[in-house]
């Protein structure tokens, strides 16, 4: 009886709190997505309108022909292609120097640990308009304006100290048992940590790695500062642009920011499958 | 193998040798050119046409242009001059053209001007607003004088005539607002109220110069004085009376004018292309006048010097850079460059005859530069950025947060004279 | 009942108790750490040291051609800490960081757990949850006053034509208000690098755990205060030091938003510092204020992390 009981109980409760937290969820995204819709709106709007003191929540014409005219009047796909080196670049350097360092925090004990773990997360509490001008003068010594190599360079070292110390949170999550394990079967400490702890610590791979892609994506104030020539820009310095002294050209604006707002999007479709459970859980008893 | 060796370095040298001042000469120099209006649709058109027929005419010199935009331009350039990286070719705004020349980031002029006579044509301002200690640090690319735009069926409609003192104006503007229920369907006057806009110090400034004082006077600051705080009191009384958006960025403001939301709207020539962009329809009802002394009889107007164009001291290009400087100082180019752009260049007379035909409208703004006051406060050019901030937090106070005016202006007045001591 | 590994700072070495090792200095970690440390301090050591040493100067780019940057000592931090527009922004820093924190924490752990379970098209949902952080902060910062916008804004529209207000709400021109609409853009711009990190988090905790949860008896509420919030305390903590981090420095939200007004309410150290160096253009007082930020994160993080960090046991 008492578990017939709970069953009932729980097919019923699975289906109401389910039906609850779908609802919640879509009204959350809604009103989360609302400022995205305003600027999807704002793209596809008339010019005028936009100003009115009770603007309409619908599209009242589309108007596309923004999308078109961003290619058109600016090297919009150079931008493009640019911000995705730019990113990919800086995520692969990231990984790569981050995967070991996060390791290292996280599974050895040794001296000045604790102060090297500190140290590359003060290098991130200036405000950036300090760090500008000395980077700036660094790179003009030694050729790096102008170019992506530069742009990845400066945006590694910012997104460095978070990778390290988000994927050490992650790799502290793989249980000892596996590694004392594998260790006692004779396996190097290098292999255990590449073999072993790397794909039980994929879903902080997986975040960290959109971390670095997302905020390299979407910076500013480096790229804008060691790049001038429009060819060379990014899609964020490029937006900029049109914003002109007197006028905004909203439409181009809004436009170029859908746009830009889509690879983020789409990369993250793609890999959000690996930020399952399951790869870590169950190991142990095995 | 080794004298085989030998001479097969040898020779790779002497044809290097040979190569390399046949190719030095024939390596194009680059010149760098700073500026915030190549994508400008006034402007770019201007630069790039300019670029092409300066190249042509120098096949030694290639000009790249780097663009920022403008909100971003002068951090960029700061950067740049910081690390005496700045571009060959400067330009600059009016605003903070002197703090650069205190920063000894530009060259001085004199050497190269000696040995022409292209700005002989030049408005007499050329002589005295780029010259600091008696160097000229820059030629005047453009002037500007700022007047009120009106629409003229709006004020038909009213039974209005172009006022003739504030008096009139500001009844003006009180009696071009409508409303419906709460809402207000059509603006009297655009003012520029929200500090975090630049521009507010400037337009507001206007204003007290309709009564009779810049911000400052004979190396002092009058804040205090009766003139400006009656300036300041006139714009709140006619915002308080509700005849203009809501401390409305500069944009809106002159995006509801050609929606026809807005019967008068100050600005300065540049923004006629946009109402023919905006909505050509209403062109045919745009109408200008100068704004009106306080009394009557006299008209005040803002701007002087808003563009320059100089050579970095930092350049090892100066004799070059300077070459494009004078080549766009031609009459030519000067007249291309007004008519492109509407603006008035720093030459006198760039405007043809035609033109002035086809742009009646525009008459107002050249009768501007002849009594538009300088923007920077007289005797305190240098420090232009911090007074900026300082004036547009007092008049933000006063306007959006309703601080009393002469309260207000007086503790901008001591936090500004503290800035004179730094 | 097992739980996560654990988090303590000096875990046991994996490797075999073996004396020989023991003796021996032990490269490896440092080896794995530093070219990371190579990358970070290539770029940034220079201009961190820097910025302490130009706060010592007298750095007023107006004044270095006749007079030089002499050494002044602490003149510049005494002469910021005599204004009080400093402490209001420090005050207000502490205020601002601490508000969209909290708030990102809350919205961010809400999202996790309604994305955790399996459901179909939760691939998409989880991707929408990125896109306000793949806006542009320019786009967002327009965006938003657009909608804050006292007139023309959709927000007092929508508020005004549903009665639930009377008048019109100055979002971005009321000091207090603009507080507000300031932390709420921030929370918006920021919120899904957390949501992301929770996510990954709540995936790390064993089902095991709640599986033995069931089997006590527990109920839903009792899972989450049992399983689920333990089992995300470091990563909550990790979540909440790197939001507070870039959120005590951040600097673009609020200048296109309110470029440090109205009345210079919602000022922050990151502004001033930026209105120092590049308006005033004295870079000695700017690196001052920035040497303060970076203390007092400093002071934060180490309180986080020292009170914070909770050794897991391991049962």
């Amino acid at each position: 009886m008492r578990g017939r009981a709970r069953f009932h109980r729980c097919r019923w409760g699975q289906v109401i709190g389910r039906t609850i937290r779908i609802a919640v969820l879509v009204a959350a995204t809604g009103l989360l997505l609302f400022p995205f819709y305003w600027t999807l709106l704002t793209s596809l709007q008339p010019r005028g309108a936009i100003y009115r003191t009770h603007p309409s929540l619908l599209p009242e014409a589309f108007r596309w022909q923004s999308y078109l005219e961003i290619f058109q009047l600016r090297p919009f796909d150079l931008w493009l292609q640019n911000s995705f080196l730019v990113a990919a670049g800086t995520t692969v350097l990231n990984m790569a120097l981050a995967i070991p360092a996060a390791y290292s925090l996280a599974r050895f004990a040794y001296r000045g640990k604790r102060t090297l773990g500190m140290v590359v997360l003060v290098t991130q509490m200036l405000p950036a308009s300090l760090i500008v001008v000395p980077i700036y003068l660094a790179f003009l010594r030694f050729g790096l304006l102008e170019s992506k190599v530069g742009v990845v360079l400066a945006h590694c070292s910012m997104t460095l100290p978070y990778a390290v110390w988000m994927l050490r949170s992650f790799f502290e999550t793989v249980p000892l048992e596996i590694l004392e394990a594998a260790l006692v079967d004779g396996c190097s400490r290098l292999r255990a940590m590449l073999q072993i702890s790397l794909p039980l610590a994929v879903p902080g791979i997986v975040g960290a790695g959109l971390y670095v892609f997302e905020t390299s994506w979407n910076e500013y104030l480096f790229a804008r500062t060691f790049i001038s020539r429009s060819e060379n820009m990014v899609v964020s310095v490029g937006i900029s642009t049109f914003i002109g002294e007197y006028d905004v050209f909203w439409h181009q604006i809004m436009a170029a920011a859908v746009i830009s707002a889509l690879p983020a999007f789409i990369i993250f479709f793609v890999f959000q499958r690996f930020l399952v459970q399951g790869l870590s859980s169950g190991a142990v008893k095995g | 193998m080794m004298p085989r060796r030998l001479t097969a370095i040898l020779v790779v040298l002497l044809v290097g040798l040979a190569i390399t001042p046949g190719a030095a000469l024939a390596a194009k120099t680059a010149l760098r050119m700073g500026t915030w209006q190549a994508d400008d649709p006034a402007f770019g058109p201007f630069y790039k046409e300019a670029i092409v027929a300066f190249q042509k005419a120098n096949p030694n010199l290639e000009i790249v242009l780097e663009h920022s935009p403008s909100a971003t331009y002068w951090d960029k350039l700061l950067t740049q001059i910081a690390t005496k990286n700045a571009p060959d070719i400067m330009k600059f705004a009016g605003y903070n053209f002197h703090e650069y020349v205190a920063m000894n980031a530009l060259e001085p002029l004199d050497g190269f001007l000696a040995k022409t006579d292209i700005l002989r044509r030049f408005y007499p301002v050329q002589k005295s607003f780029p010259v600091v200690d008696g160097k000229t640090y820059a030629i005047i690319l453009m002037q500007r004088g700022t007047a009120v735009y009106s629409n003229k069926r709006m004020l038909l409609e009213a039974g209005l005539a172009i006022p003739k003192d504030l008096n009139q104006f500001a009844e003006a503007a009180k009696k071009l607002t409508k409303k419906r229920g709460a809402e207000t369907v059509q603006y009297g006057l655009g003012l520029r109220t929200d500090p975090k806009h630049q521009d507010v110090q400037e337009y507001t400034l206007l204003f007290a110069l309709a009564y009779g004082s810049h911000w400052s006077a004979n190396g002092k600051w009058v804040l205090t004085d009766p003139k400006v705080i009656q300036g300041v009191q006139y714009v709140k009384d006619l915002y308080d009376a509700g005849v203009s958006p809501l401390s409305a960025q500069p944009v809106l403001l002159r995006e509801l004018f050609w929606q026809e939301k807005i019967a008068l709207h100050i600005d300065g020539p540049w923004y006629y292309a946009q109402i023919e962009k905006g909505n050509p329809k209403m062109l045919k009802d745009v109408g200008s006048f100068l704004l009106p002394t306080a009394g009557g009889g006299g008209a005040v107007s803002t701007g002087g010097p808003m563009n320059l164009i100089g050579v970095s001291s930092n350049s090892k290009f100066k004799a070059e850079a300077w070459k494009f400087i004078e080549f766009i100082s031609q009459s030519e180019w000067q007249g291309k460059f007004a008519e492109a752009s509407f603006n008035v260049p720093g030459m006198k007379g760039a405007f043809s005859a035609e033109f002035l035909k086809a742009n009646a409208w525009f008459g107002t703004f050249q009768e501007a530069i002849d009594v538009a006051e300088q923007i920077p406060p007289p005797g305190f050019e240098t420090k232009f950025s911090p007074v900026r901030k300082a004036l547009n937090n007092a008049l933000g106070d006063i306007f959006i947060l309703g601080k009393p005016v002469q309260e207000r202006l007086k503790a901008a007045q001591s936090e500004l004279e503290k800035l004179a001591t730094r | 009942m097992s739980a996560p590994a654990s988090a303590d700072p000096r875990p046991t070495p994996p490797h075999p108790p073996a004396a020989r090792r023991r003796r021996r200095l032990d490269l490896l970690p440092y080896l794995l750490f530093l070219p990371a440390l190579l990358a970070i301090g290539a770029v940034l050591f220079y201009p961190v040291v820097q910025a302490v040493v130009i706060s010592l100067r007298s750095y007023y780019l107006p004044k270095i051609a006749t007079g030089g940057t002499p050494f002044i000592g602490l003149a510049n931090y005494r002469a910021i800490s005599e204004a009080p527009e400093f402490w209001r922004a420090l005050l207000f820093n502490g205020v601002y960081t601490v508000g969209s924190v909290a708030g990102l924490y809350l919205l961010s752990l809400l999202l996790a757990l309604l994305l955790h379970d399996e459901f179909r098209g939760r691939g998409l949902f989880r991707a929408l949850v990125i896109v306000p952080w793949a806006v542009p902060y320019v786009v967002a910062a327009l965006t938003w006053i657009w909608i804050f916008d006292i007139q023309f804004g959709v927000l007092n529209s929508v508020l005004l034509r549903t009665g639930a207000v009377e008048k019109a709400i100055p979002w971005l021109l009321s000091p207090n208000w603009a507080k507000f609409s300031v932390i709420v853009s921030t929370i918006w711009k920021q919120f899904p690098f957390a949501a992301i990190m929770l996510l990954a988090g709540l995936q790390g905790i064993p089902r095991e755990l709640y599986e033995a949860a069931d089997v006590d008896g527990a109920s839903a509420l009792g899972r989450f205060r049992y399983v689920t919030l333990p089992g995300l305390h470091n990563v909550s903590l990790l979540v909440i030091l790197l939001s507070g981090i870039q959120v005590f420095k951040l600097f673009t939200v609020i200048y296109l938003l309110t470029a440090g007004g109205p009345g210079r309410a919602t000022e922050t150290l990151v502004v001033q510092t930026y209105l120092e160096a590049f308006s005033t253009f004295d870079m000695g007082r700017a690196s001052a204020i920035g040497v303060v930020t970076l203390l007092v994160t400093l002071l934060f993080s180490f309180l986080l992390i020292r009170f914070g960090y909770r050794e897991e046991v391991k049962a």
